[in-house]
């Protein structure tokens, strides 16, 4: 059982350019929406504080810059992470279509101690808009083809599902954090475990 | 345990036995990436930081006495100096930095030049017809165009929307914007359209107030900053270590720290550098930086010692309050909008004067920022040039 001290859960956000990743994470932590966020470049994050079952928790929200060719970066802001939210947008085909690689590079990147249990909530944002190309089905088939990830339709305009998706989120960052540190109460009995070795060795890419 | 880490007598109390680790660790990576780079070094390595003062802005009358009755500019490295002790008047801007972006050339006559600008004209639509008469059914087959218009359209909707200049829906501004970036993926179809590139723009636009002109200015824009574009991140990356071994060279007790911090990736400077402050900057101050920076005085890379003042305005904030990594990076992306340009460029040029007048400058920062090389260009195979 983890301990009653402060916890600080590190969440990021990924998925293409324009999905609503900033937008989300403002929905969220401020209940504020925008259309006129600007491309996020670099890396920022944005704090908010949440019971989870009478715990409170911080969440540490990462937003990043979605053009691919900008996440060579990412491995300082993934380091850490407790929970990653990989969001498309129902409207764009092609942004469903990546997840594939969001999720691979993330767990190249942040290397989790066991990929296959880390997890990984996906977002389908922009339900208000008409012109939907993206069924719920071929999501939650998606979702089921990688060990039952979580998965929520949302808007972050009209807030639909926001505060949800992220209540399961905390959850789900909350137990990871628990037996990460779990884990880390016992390193010498680990040692001598394949996936620790695993962890080692996964930056040789 | 004490640790002395380099000149002015700086020495760190450090207490347990993992911060001692942590700090050998981090100054053992640092000989990796210098190999110059001695634990103990010889006190007072840099000159004295010197004063420096700012002129006010290049006006019409300014400008007259560097142009011949033709039109040529002549002299052209003192009007760079002068432009970058002043920046421009306002409204001089839209006429120099056509110069400044090598739409026009210096020693071209008014003739010259306007024969030049309609020339650019005409090829700058017909670039845009191009990706005009590109129809839905070609572009179901054309899937790198279609990728790049959609990056396109989704970023001019949400740059500088606050501006005045492109505020309000259905502005036609935003349309311009757009298809100068359209025509620039025709112009470019390797870069293409990267994230960023919107930001650059857009000034330009509202300082030239014409398409063609706003277009070729950004050109010469982008031949000076496309490797912030590589796909591999190749020409940030390198920036960003340029930045370190800047800091290391003039700030070893802040870099220690960023050392012993996680931080000497700089990866919180990333913003910075890609757009060049625009992000930090309200308009008034970015058009004056940005005039600045393309004099190229008083060196190549001056945006680098702008990375370096301003992290040492913030540096008291920083290790006081014992920021890690992630507390860094917030705070500098919160001091955007809160940054004195006069006093952060004068601080970048004073660290530059007192760079050029230190004898003990490794090669790697006198590539960096052009100046003479000591040694024999063998002794450091990996320095090279980024615009």
């Amino acid at each position: 059982m983890a301990s009653r001290k402060k916890i600080l859960l590190k969440v990021i956000i990924l998925g293409d350019s324009g999905v609503g990743k900033t937008s989300l994470m403002n929905q969220f932590v401020n209940k504020k929406f925008s259309n006129q966020y600007k491309a996020t470049i670099g890396a920022d994050f944005l704090t908010k504080e949440v019971m989870v079952d009478d715990r409170l928790v911080t969440m540490q929200i990462w937003d990043t810059a979605g053009q691919e060719r900008f996440q060579s970066l990412g491995v300082a802001f993934y380091r850490g992470a407790d929970c990653c939210v990989l969001c498309y947008d129902v409207t764009s085909p092609n942004s469903f279509k990546s997840l594939d690689s969001w999720r691979d590079e993330f767990l190249i990147q942040a290397s989790p101690r066991d990929p296959d249990h880390f997890p990984f909530v996906v977002l389908g944002n922009k339900i208000d808009l008409e012109n939907r190309a993206v069924s719920t089905k071929r999501a939650q088939q998606w979702c089921h083809s990688k060990n039952e990830v979580p998965y929520f339709e949302t808007s972050a305009k009209e807030a639909i599902n926001v505060e949800l998706a992220f209540q399961t989120i905390a959850r789900n960052a909350l137990a990871q954090e628990s037996e990460v540190e779990l884990y880390n109460e016992f390193p010498d009995q680990i040692k001598l475990t394949n996936d620790n070795k695993a962890k080692q060795d996964a930056c040789s890419c | 345990m004490l640790v002395y880490s380099g000149e002015e007598g700086y020495v760190r109390e450090i207490d347990g036995e993992e911060d001692v680790a942590e700090l050998f660790h981090s100054l053992k990576n640092m000989e990796d990436l210098e190999p110059g780079f001695e634990l103990l070094t010889k006190k007072g390595t840099l000159a004295e930081r010197p004063d420096v003062d700012r002129l006010a802005p290049l006006t019409h009358d300014d400008f007259q006495q560097f142009v011949d009755d033709d039109g040529r500019v002549l002299d052209v490295e003192p009007l760079k100096q002068r432009i970058f002790k002043g920046g421009i008047h306002p409204n001089l801007r839209r006429e120099l930095w056509c110069f400044l972006l090598g739409h026009y050339s210096w020693n071209a006559t008014y003739i010259q030049r306007e024969e030049k600008r309609r020339e650019r004209e005409n090829l700058y639509f017909t670039m845009k017809q191009q990706w005009k008469t590109i129809t839905e059914d070609q572009e179901s087959r054309f899937s790198g165009f279609k990728e790049r218009r959609s990056l396109i359209e989704k970023d001019v909707n949400r740059t500088d929307r606050n501006h005045p200049f492109f505020e309000g829906e259905h502005n036609p501004n935003v349309t311009l914007l757009h298809d100068v970036l359209m025509t620039y993926v025709m112009y470019n179809f390797d870069l293409g359209y990267v994230q960023g590139m919107s930001d650059l723009l857009a000034p330009i636009l509202y300082v030239t107030q014409n398409e063609a002109t706003a277009f070729w200015c950004f050109v010469g824009y982008m031949d000076i900053v496309y490797r912030n574009f590589d796909i591999d991140q190749y020409g940030m990356k390198q920036q960003l270590k340029d930045v370190h071994q800047i800091v290391h060279l003039v700030d070893p007790e802040l870099m220690s720290y960023l050392e012993v911090r996680d931080s000497a990736n700089f990866y919180f400077c990333f913003r910075w550098l890609l757009v060049r402050f625009k992000r930090e900057l309200n308009y008034t101050n970015t058009l004056r930086l940005w005039e600045v920076l393309w004099t190229s005085h008083p060196c190549p890379n001056f945006h680098l010692l702008v990375a370096v003042a301003l992290l040492d305005t913030e540096k008291n904030t920083i290790m006081e309050n014992k920021f890690g990594f992630t507390e860094i990076l917030k705070h500098i992306n919160d001091i955007s909008l809160r940054i004195d340009l006069d006093a952060t460029l004068k601080k970048a040029e004073a660290i530059y004067l007192q760079i050029a007048s230190s004898p003990n400058v490794p090669d790697s920062v006198r590539t960096v920022l052009g100046l003479p090389v000591q040694e024999p260009s063998t002794s450091h195979p990996k320095t090279r040039k980024v615009k």
